[in-house]
């Protein structure tokens, strides 16, 4: 019944949104096998991000189908872009990875030493942010969001050691720019998780305001 | 044949009268997409009639005390009045105020006829003009903040869900103190009988249909509204008006939603309210109002 879907609109469309986060982990997943192989397909990866392409048409079409109030239209397609911008930012970081390997031995230590890390936390911001998604409780709700803020803090200070690992050790310049960008779009995820919460809770919040 | 005349000018007035504040009754659900527009205009249609037909008798014996009867050449010249202030209104994009205008048509009229007007009941209404606002603005500023104390512990989506349910049955009822006080107002000075009963529904449903348009952008502009306090200021507002048709005084739904709106607005922390749109509205109900006063006086002491 179509008012009734208007009625639960919001919920609608943010309970969905934890498909991405499905995909998330999936690829999530796929990325740690690759990096513990050191060696792999994009294959896979690449399909999950298509998949998760259908998803964010999808939700665009819920999202302007006229059942979201329209004073939170955008914050809601800034929220679904931020969570498509998590499997893209994931599929360069793995596409990055398989393009080149260091023949500096302590480079290559580096770099699966800090994918590691850096899956380890996509792991924890997967789980908090479909948390979010789910949860009916406001005080949980902002829990939820600092912890995803600490966990954006981690995989920021592991970027910078990966940065100055990177200054300090005697690279070749190809290894140096291979560390530098592995960084960057391992920080770029855990940024989007973060943007994606803070457009959560706004979302929410500016509902019950 | 000004009978007919009559009833076929009232059916135009209560015709804009409906379309006129479908903003205020049903500009919340359709402006948030709780329903669509049809559905949100069908709501309120049927407040409206609901209205009208159940509590008209409120206002018949208020407006007795200013004018107990009215020839059909003097009920010509306060309905052409009337309406020619809500044309001017309609296209100048302000939600007018029946009640007001059409109050102060009357008491144009019943100065220049010499009837005897029990001016206890002018002071009552205009006690209910003044105060109502007021006590409505400090309503529901204390509502809102008593309402975002209480809510904060609830269930996220069961708490927006329920407001949104309840903003659908406000709506219901915004219209129906609408269709008791304003329409019942206008079927005050006329004859009781079912011609006229039938006309008015009719007229209901043609303005809400295709006169509502123009109006829905004003509101929208004082300030952004979220559910809980939309249901907050409906409610509010709706009680006030009905309170208003049980003393038989006509009080306007868009006065009280609007000084309901800024209360709700000063309930907030941080707040944005734009206050043009307030100033251009009450400008616009007193100088519309003493206008129809003028003129109502004029062509029928002439």
């Amino acid at each position: 019944m179509s008012i009734f879907n208007n009625i639960i609109g919001e919920e609608n469309i943010i309970k969905e949104s934890s498909k991405m986060m499905d995909v998330a982990k999936l690829m999530n997943d796929e990325a740690k096998v690759i990096f513990k192989n050191e060696s792999g397909s994009h294959q896979k990866i690449k399909e999950y991000e298509e998949l998760g392409d259908t998803y964010v048409l999808s939700l665009l079409e819920s999202i302007t189908s006229g059942s979201i109030s329209p004073n939170l239209l955008d914050d809601f397609v800034k929220y679904i872009d931020k969570e498509d911008d998590i499997l893209d930012f994931t599929s360069n970081l793995v596409q990055e990875f398989l393009m080149y390997k260091p023949i500096e031995p302590e480079a290559q230590q580096l770099i699966l030493k800090s994918l590691n890390n850096f899956s380890e936390l996509n792991e924890k911001a997967i789980y908090l942010l479909k948390n979010m998604q789910s949860t009916d409780n406001r005080k949980n709700l902002k829990e939820l969001h600092a912890e995803i803020k600490k966990v954006e803090r981690e995989g920021d200070n592991i970027k910078d050691r990966m940065f100055k690992s990177a200054y300090d050790l005697n690279l070749s310049y190809k290894t140096f720019y291979h560390i530098i960008q592995l960084a960057h779009y391992a920080d770029d995820i855990l940024d989007s998780f973060e943007d994606a919460s803070d457009l959560l809770i706004t979302i929410v919040f500016s509902l019950l305001s | 044949m000004l009978g007919y005349l009559v009833i076929g000018l009232a059916f135009i007035l209560v015709a804009l009268v409906a379309g006129n504040n479908l903003s205020i009754t049903a500009g919340n659900i359709i402006g948030s997409r709780i329903t669509s527009k049809k559905l949100g205009i069908t709501i309120a249609i049927f407040g409206y009639i609901a209205g009208f037909l159940a509590e008209d008798d409120f206002m018949r014996h208020g407006i007795f005390n200013i004018l107990p009867s009215a020839t059909n050449i003097i009920l010509t010249y306060m309905f052409i009045v009337a309406i020619i202030i809500f044309v001017i209104s309609h296209k100048l994009r302000i939600p007018q105020s029946l009640s007001m205008t059409f109050t102060f048509i009357i008491i144009g009229v019943a100065l220049a006829t010499n009837v005897a007007i029990n001016y206890l009941y002018i002071a009552e209404i205009i006690a209910f003009w003044i105060a109502s606002p007021l006590i409505v603005l400090y309503l529901t500023k204390a509502t809102t903040k008593l309402a975002k104390d209480r809510t904060k512990d609830m269930p996220i989506w069961k708490t927006i869900n329920a407001l949104k349910y309840f903003a659908i049955i406000t709506t219901f009822f915004t219209a129906f103190t609408l269709g008791a006080n304003t329409i019942g107002l206008a079927y005050s000075v006329l004859p009781e009988n079912s011609i006229t009963i039938i006309t008015f529904v009719i007229a209901i449903i043609v303005g809400s249909v295709l006169l509502s348009g123009n109006e829905l952008k004003t509101i929208s502009l004082i300030i952004p509204i979220r559910y809980l306090n939309s249901v907050i200021t409906e409610t509010i507002s709706l009680l006030a008006v009905e309170v208003a048709t049980l003393f038989g005084v006509p009080l306007s739904n868009t006065q009280t939603y609007t000084f309901a709106l800024y209360g709700a607005g000063a309930g907030y922390k941080n707040k944005a309210i734009v206050k043009r749109p307030l100033i251009k509205l009450i400008y616009g109900w007193v100088s519309m109002a003493l206008i129809g006063l003028v003129i109502a006086f004029i062509l029928v002491a002439i």
